[in-house]
């Protein structure tokens, strides 16, 4: 069976998602807000559950940071995975957990063998703990950290190597990255093992407000260049899982569809239909 | 910890607090941003008051002095109305605190466990005395605000604000939620807010009643317990952990 593209789930699209016809048609959803007790939220989640597949992306767990993950964040993945039997489950390679506070963002670390090892038994603690692998994230870049160690895609290989996680590849990330700090996206995808990637994201960008740095902004359709590096990825690995994702200006269920679609056909190779 | 990871975060950290310039800025945005976008999600009425531009001013004010703490959004701004009340701007919207705690408990009851109300026979029975008593179902939420707040609150439910002039005074305000997707959104008066209240703290129902009964002699407290039960205000006590 050819994996499937599927999309970022909204509230707003709940009917649409539920009665859509689409073959494959899957949901990504943040984990972190699902962990709640209950009310329409989760009941949406089961209702969605009982028809389609769905994919548990978290962005809160700090995996790159020097702590260990916090036990109840954990314990609350561990029930969303329990309750959902999610398909993928996924986080980053990032932090956003210091001392008591939570930073709604995913910052980088610099790729030193002491990240790597702290990195590599955070991911073990929650593979541990769900009973199951999870997929990692490459991170979007702006800026260039000093006293890196290992190249991105090496650090993420060895990162799997060591852990068992699977890799999921953001090719927008890789993009606004390469923009950003001046090296070629193209490169960097045929660096990374295709053995170990378990899903694919795509989202827009947009230019900051000076004109020169790219952001993943999420709020603009899938940029023309990214779909050429997500089709000679593909072509190069295989089909994977890939999810289109939009956070800001979400458009109607169709028009979402419609790139979902795009996705759909490169998968599946039918050139015609992604052209 | 590793150290020189914890050193990196903090110096990192410390940036972002920094007047942020360029990548860092970047950073900083997506910081704030998120902080800011998750509480005014919490807070759509404070948000509609106020206006988008306004709002997001007095975001950031509140996320640089009470940053969240967890990584679930869905609940922050737990300190906001609390914070309200502190702004020297907020004395020309005296409303506008007790408005921030009918947006929290709102969000509150909606994200709060599910659990099958007691039924109003059954809890007519338990009013009765020829049953158990009750307990409060755990997505009730309530409170008594001096001022008219929870009538603003109602009035900015729809697409287009009503407008209002509601009489200044002291009201109370309930959420009750029986399902998963319904939700009861009524003002209550004081005895119906101290039976509640009664309950929250610990009474049986039985003393609940009497004492808003005793306070209340003009208010038919049976009539108000029955209004409460018809909106899924309880739970039979076996039900609690169901």
């Amino acid at each position: 069976m050819i994996p499937a593209a599927g999309i970022g789930f909204k509230p707003r699209h709940y009917h649409e998602a539920l009665t859509s016809p689409a073959a494959g048609l899957w949901f990504e959803v943040h984990a972190e807000n699902y962990m709640v007790a209950g009310g329409p939220r989760l009941a949406m989640l089961d209702e969605l559950r009982s028809r389609r597949q769905i994919s548990l992306h978290g962005v809160g767990m700090s995996l790159a940071g020097a702590a260990e993950p916090d036990p109840g964040h954990l314990e609350a993945l561990k029930r969303l995975v329990s309750r959902f039997e999610p398909a993928m489950v996924s986080e980053h390679l990032a932090w956003s957990r210091l001392d008591g506070r939570c930073f709604p963002d995913l910052l980088p670390v610099p790729r030193t063998n002491e990240v790597l090892a702290r990195c590599t038994a955070n991911i073990a603690r929650v593979q541990d703990a769900l009973g199951r692998q999870i997929l990692i994230e490459n991170p979007t870049h702006y800026l260039a950290l000093r006293d890196h160690s290992w190249s991105e895609t090496s650090f993420l290989s060895e990162l799997a190597r060591r852990s068992g996680c699977g890799l999921l590849i953001d090719v927008n990330n890789v993009a606004v990255g390469a923009h950003n700090l001046g090296f070629d996206p193209g490169k960097w995808l045929e660096a990374i093992p295709g053995t170990r990637v378990g899903e694919v994201h795509l989202a827009g960008h947009s230019l900051d407000t000076e004109g020169t740095l790219l952001i993943d902004s999420h709020d603009e359709p899938i940029a023309e260049d990214v779909w050429k590096l997500y089709e000679a990825f593909i072509a190069r690995i295989g089909p994977r899982p890939t999810l289109i994702e939009r956070d800001g200006n979400v458009p109607s269920f169709q028009e979402l569809m419609r790139e979902r679609s795009r996705a759909q056909a490169l998968l599946s190779g039918d050139l015609a239909l992604a052209a | 910890m590793p150290p020189e990871l914890l050193q990196f975060q903090r110096s990192f950290a410390a940036a972002l607090d920094g007047t942020a310039q360029g990548a860092i800025a970047v950073y900083r945005n997506t910081v704030f941003h998120g902080a800011v976008e998750a509480l005014r999600a919490n807070f759509p009425v404070v948000d509609q008051i106020l206006g988008a531009e306004m709002f997001e001013h007095v975001a950031v004010d509140f996320v640089s002095t009470c940053p969240p703490r967890v990584p679930v959004l869905a609940l922050y701004g737990a300190e906001f109305a609390d914070w309200l009340t502190h702004q020297e701007w907020v004395g020309d919207l005296p409303y506008l605190p007790d408005v921030a705690r009918v947006d929290r408990l709102h969000v509150e009851s909606l994200l709060s466990a599910d659990r099958e109300p007691a039924s109003p026979e059954e809890a007519m029975r338990a009013c009765s005395g020829t049953s158990r008593s009750l307990l409060l179902h755990p997505a009730i939420r309530f409170s008594w605000l001096s001022t008219p707040a929870m009538s603003i609150w109602l009035a900015h439910q729809g697409p287009v604000p009503s407008r209002i002039a509601p009489e200044w005074k002291p009201e109370g305000a309930l959420f009750a939620r029986p399902s998963p997707f319904v939700i009861h959104a009524p003002r209550i008066g004081p005895a119906a807010h101290r039976i509640l209240s009664g309950m929250r703290f610990g009474e049986t129902l039985g003393t609940s009643m009497a004492s808003a009964t005793r306070l209340y002699p003009h208010e038919d407290c049976v009539a108000i317990f029955a209004s409460l039960a018809n909106l899924g205000a309880f739970i039979a006590p076996d039900s609690e952990r169901s």
